[in-house]
Parts: structure tokens; sequence; C-alpha cells
């Protein structure tokens, strides 16, 4: 769905962001890009989308160059920006004047969803809080059935039952044709929901593997002393260590942030 | 399904609706606003003149006036979206061609605005003529119609082709500067816009300066009616309507490019 | 050298399906919730709910009928508690024997615990 090869980028007067970074992405997924704090996450996301353009390298979303933001791709593609601007007007009348450009789109299933949310149709945008605005967006972004949906901390902002619900919405409405990536810092808000981590650091992809095959390789556990048990990777925490070890014989739950902090430390799984 | 991706005039419709929708609120508001005030305008000028001595050509010279100012005022709200960095992430991802949204946004802004302005101020100017004149009889001069207020100032009523042309290009090139503007600065357009103009025209004025100096054609000057490219005043208003001509489709073309190559 | 484990969420679900079997909620023969809704229902990836299925389908605890979803297989309360019994013999007695071990307590320690009759120990 998704190849990118040799990108480079850089923004104007600014060191290179991107060396020659490649990724390829398929559909039916729900991916997690994590990344240290100004590692390139949402600019990646931006290119992805054509609101940034490469300075070389090929980039196909869906068979498509984003940079040429042509309309079978842009009403297949919808993002979740961090910020984000609404006019002054009902959520019932943005249906009314954005919906027609999403051929796709599910009004039965965004009603449900707003309804999980709490959000009612008559009230006016610029009048609902920032978590609000949050849900009303996430609620359009899963309703217009884009194949391709972009979430940039999508749980940013929302209070601690919607974080939950969140995941439940988005576990239950996603098709197999779809692929959602979450760039995220939240990690224990997407703990299960994604399938598929990367990892962004110094301009590269340093890692792009899924659970299954994380959890078949690894496992994570707590124990008193961190020395002994030729653990990869291991962090002090009240009561012990957290450790990450070749897996022996059964799955546990992957601890994304202690991976994330051993991969960018420089370890290998 | 297949997809357009060059230019489809649902879509255009559907931006037109958009925008309709979205500024429901906000066009009846502004329509009133601007009718009360061209109201307020005739009302007070026609006082200074007590109510008499009131003409068409006064009706048009403020028509004049309004028109240039508002239309420019207007022109630098083209591209809305791209005053902040949120709008222009859901302009430039809304799925509609550069091509649809270039063309909207020319309609919107500038041919909306040359066709329904005179119109609105033909209904209010007469309106309000006829409602002042029967509270004041003295205001004779009441109906107000283009043709007889240009009449009045244009000799003979012979209008020509190329100073005509001239004029319409100029004011054009006002609009179509301001639109480039818009869709080429986020901040302050007007300000920026104006000052690159300033910019622009000091520079070439300095260059043409320091050229005459440099190499000295202070002693010439064009000898007679025998001039090296213009042979009469005819020839002069046809190549600076010519030449405002191509100025304007460039800047529609830069216009074009800025959206075309606009990051969010 | 103590571990504690958490187990993986694949593991997790199949726990809590097998759980609702043996008590009864999802009843053998009947349907139980497809992909998606029990995805939906715990905010877990669908390919996980997914490769659950597919496990409890290996052993036989549930089936997929073609189009229609997935049902409790007929026998699946005897094939759940054989594998529990396996579960439990192989990995939580040798624990609980471990600890006993360390704490000196006895067999017959332990004996009024599983004769009494009152299960809020």
């Amino acid at each position: 769905m998704i190849q990118i090869k040799d990108l480079n980028f850089a923004y104007p007067r600014q060191q290179a962001l991107f060396n020659s970074l490649s990724v390829n992405l398929e559909a039916g997924s729900i991916t997690g890009l994590l990344g240290k704090n100004g590692a390139g996450k949402t600019s990646l996301l931006k290119l992805l989308t054509g609101l940034l353009h490469p300075v070389s390298g090929e980039l196909s979303v869906m068979d498509h160059q984003p940079r040429k933001r042509d309309v079978s791709m842009l009403n297949d593609v919808f993002m979740v920006p961090e910020e984000f601007y609404f006019p002054s007007i009902t959520i019932r009348d943005y249906l009314k004047a954005y919906t027609p450009f999403y051929p796709r789109f599910d009004f039965e299933l965004f009603d449900r969803i707003l309804i999980e949310f709490e959000l009612e149709s008559n009230r006016n945008l610029q009048r609902l809080s920032h978590g609000q605005k949050k849900k009303f967006l996430i609620a359009f972004a899963l309703s217009s059935k884009c194949r391709f949906l972009v979430l940039d901390e999508p749980t940013n902002g929302l209070d601690i039952p919607s974080k939950a619900l969140f995941r439940k919405i988005l576990a239950g409405s996603l098709d197999e044709d779809q692929l959602v990536i979450i760039s995220t810092h939240q990690v224990k808000d997407v703990e299960n929901l994604i399938d598929k981590i990367i990892i962004l650091d110094n301009g590269e992809v340093i890692f792009h593997q899924t659970i299954l095959e994380i959890s078949l390789k690894v496992a994570f556990v707590s124990g008193t002393s961190a020395d002994a048990s030729g653990a990869i990777y291991s962090e002090p925490v009240p009561g012990g260590y957290r450790m990450m070890i070749p897996n022996g014989h059964e799955e546990s739950e992957v601890d994304i942030e202690l991976l994330f902090n051993a991969i960018t430390n420089g370890h290998k799984i | 399904m297949q997809t357009n991706n060059t230019f489809s005039f649902q879509r255009l419709l559907m931006l037109f609706k958009q925008k309709l929708i979205i500024n429901k609120r906000r066009y009846p508001l502004g329509l009133s606003a601007f009718s009360g005030g061209l109201f307020i305008l005739f009302v007070i000028s026609q006082s200074t003149k007590d109510f008499s001595n009131w003409s068409n050509t006064d009706y048009l010279s403020s028509f004049i006036s309004v028109f240039i100012s508002l239309g420019i005022a207007y022109s630098t709200t083209s591209f809305p979206a791209f005053r902040s960095k949120e709008k222009s992430l859901f302009y430039l991802m809304l799925p509609a061609t550069n091509g649809e949204k270039f063309v909207f946004e020319i309609l919107s802004r500038i041919v909306a605005f040359i066709v329904l302005m005179p119109l609105l101020f033909w209904i209010i100017a007469n309106l309000e003529g006829a409602l002042v004149h029967s509270f004041y009889p003295k205001l004779t001069n009441y109906q107000f119609s283009y043709r007889e207020g240009l009449l009045a100032i244009v000799k003979d009523g012979n209008f020509e082709f190329w100073p005509t042309n001239l004029t319409i290009q100029g004011i054009l090139f006002g609009f179509i500067a301001l639109f480039t503007g818009a869709s080429y600065f986020s901040k302050a357009p007007l300000l920026k816009t104006l000052l690159t103009f300033t910019i622009v025209i000091m520079g070439y004025l300095l260059f043409v300066y320091l050229l005459t100096k440099g190499i000295n054609l202070d002693g010439l000057r064009p000898v007679g009616k025998d001039q090296i490219f213009f042979s009469d005043v005819q020839s002069v208003y046809r190549t600076l309507s010519i030449g405002m001509l191509i100025i304007n489709m460039a800047f529609l073309a830069i216009a074009w490019f800025s959206l075309k190559e606009k990051e969010a | 050298m103590e571990f504690k484990n958490t187990k993986g969420i694949f593991l997790q679900i199949a726990d809590s399906i097998s759980e609702k079997v043996m008590e009864g909620k999802y009843p053998p023969g009947e349907k139980i919730p497809s992909v998606r809704d029990l995805a939906a229902e715990m905010g877990v990836n669908p390919n996980t709910v997914m490769r659950t299925y597919s496990e409890l389908q290996a052993r036989g605890i549930i089936d997929n009928k073609r189009g229609v979803g997935y049902y409790a297989s007929t026998d699946a309360v005897e094939i759940i508690l054989k594998w529990k019994r396996k579960e439990f013999f192989e990995t939580e007695l040798p624990l609980i024997v471990k600890q006993t071990r360390i704490l000196g307590i006895t067999l017959d320690e332990i004996k009024p615990y599983f004769e009494s009759t009152n299960n809020s120990i």
C-alpha cells in the first residue's frame, strides 16, 4: 500500500531530517510510529499525505505520488493532526459540507461513534473542548472509510475513559483493506491496539516488526536482580527490574516502552 | 470507481455548496453591512450637497472608489485557509484538484465581486434615491444608471477600445496582485504585497536612474514625432494594455504555482 | 531468580474465552462474538483476536462455519478442562510447590483448606 524508497527530506535551511529512508507498509494493520521528539514522525506523516514534498526519493501511497495530491488519493486518505481548526458550524452542517468529498463515508458508523463519544450533532464545533473536537475528528476519520488513516497523537487531550473508548471504537470499525498509522508518545494508550511497530531515529527506520514477531523473539519480565538471566536490556523499576529477555517458552505481553528504550539504546532483536 | 483527477464541475459545485454552508450566517451579515454602509454613505454625500445638485456622476464616482477599494480588500481575503497552518492542512487535504480549488477561488473572490457588487450598488443607489426623493423632492437626479454616468464623463460617449481595455486591465491588476499575494504570503498578505510592490518599483526606478546616469543619457531626448517605439497615443495604450494583460496572466500563474506547491 | 511474567494478550484472550465457555456464557454449539465484535469490546487489535481464534480452533475449542461465524465446539468443555489441567500441573503447581518449600509449609498445613466447604479463603 505504501512504498518509501531512499527518501531524503530536509526543511529549508535546516539539516537533513531523513537520509535515504526506506520502508514498505501493507493494508490490514494498525501500525504504531514511534520516535523521540524531533525524530520526524509528523514530517513523515506529512510526506505520506502530500503536505510536504520530498527532496528526493520514491514515495508511493496507493499507487499515487503524494505530492501530486490527486483527488483519487486524497479521498482515500484522512489525517487527524495534532492541531486543527474548525469553522463555527454545527457537526451536522460540517457533515453536509465535507462528506460529499468522501464517496465511501459511512453515516451510520458516524452516528454510532458520536453516541459512544457522547457528542450531539447540533453542537457548534468551535464551542467544543479540544478533546471533544478530537473525538469528532476521529469519528469523521473512521467513518470516512478512507483506506489510509493517519492519526497523529490521537489520544492527546482525550480524558481517561475516552482513551479506552478510542481503542474500542478503532478496533471495531476497521476493514481489512485499511491501514492505520498512529504516531504517539503515549504507548500505554495504544498497547494491544497496534500490531506493528516502527521506530524512527536519526532520520532512519531503525526498527520495523510486528508485535507477533517481537513476542516470539523476546519476553518482557519483572525480576529482583538484573545481572543474571542474560537480559538483553533492563531498567530499574520500584521493587526490582523490568527486563527484556530472549523468549523461553511462553509469550509475554509486549512492553512497548521497554522495547523502545532498548532499541533506541542500540540493542537489536 | 473512476475518479477524475483533472477537473470536475461537480466537485467545483461541491466547493461552492461547502462555502455556502460554512458561511450561511456570515454572508447575509456581510451583505447587510455592505448595503447599510452604502446607504449611509449616499445619504451623507447627498446631505453635504444639501440634497440638490446630485447627479449620476456623483453616484458613479462613489461607485468607482468603493468598487476599487472594496475589491482590493476582498481580494486579499482569497485563500483564507493559508492564514494558518491548521487551516492549510485541511484545505490542502480536501479531495478536490488544485485546478478546482484555484478556479473556485478566482470565481468566489474576483468574478463574484465584479458581477455582484455593481448589481448590488445599482439596486441600493436606486432604492436610496427613491426613498430620499420622497422626503426631499429637491433631490431630482436620483435615478442611477451606469450608462448615463459614464456618458457624462467620457468625451462624446466614444469608448475607445484600447484605453478602455487598459483601464479594465489596470483595475484587474489591483485585484489579481492581491489575490496572488494572498496565495503566497500566509500572514498580512495586503501589507506584504504592497510592500513587495513598493520595493520592486523603487528598485526599478533606482535601476533606471543609475542606468541613465551610468551611460549618460542626459543629453539625449526623443526627437519629435518619429519616436522609436510609439507612433501615436493609441499604440501607447495598446502596448500598455497588452503589457498589463501579460502581467495579470503572469500573476495568476504565480498564484497557481504557489497553491500547487503549498506545504503545510 | 524469580520472574514475573504477564501473559501475552493473545493468550489472555484465549483464557477469557475458555473461561466463558466453562462458565456457560458461551455454551457448546452456540455462536461466540465475531473477531471484529470481540476486538471492539476489548479494544484489541483484530489481528490479535484473529490469532487467538485460530489457536482455539486448532485446539478444537471453537469451530468456524464459513460465512456464518465462530461457534463453541460441542466438546469444548472437555478440551479446555484437559488443557487447563495440563497447564496447572506443568506451570502453576511447580511454582506453588516451590513457594511452599521456601516457606516451609507442609502438606498437612494445606489440607484443611481443601477440605473446607467454605470457598471464601
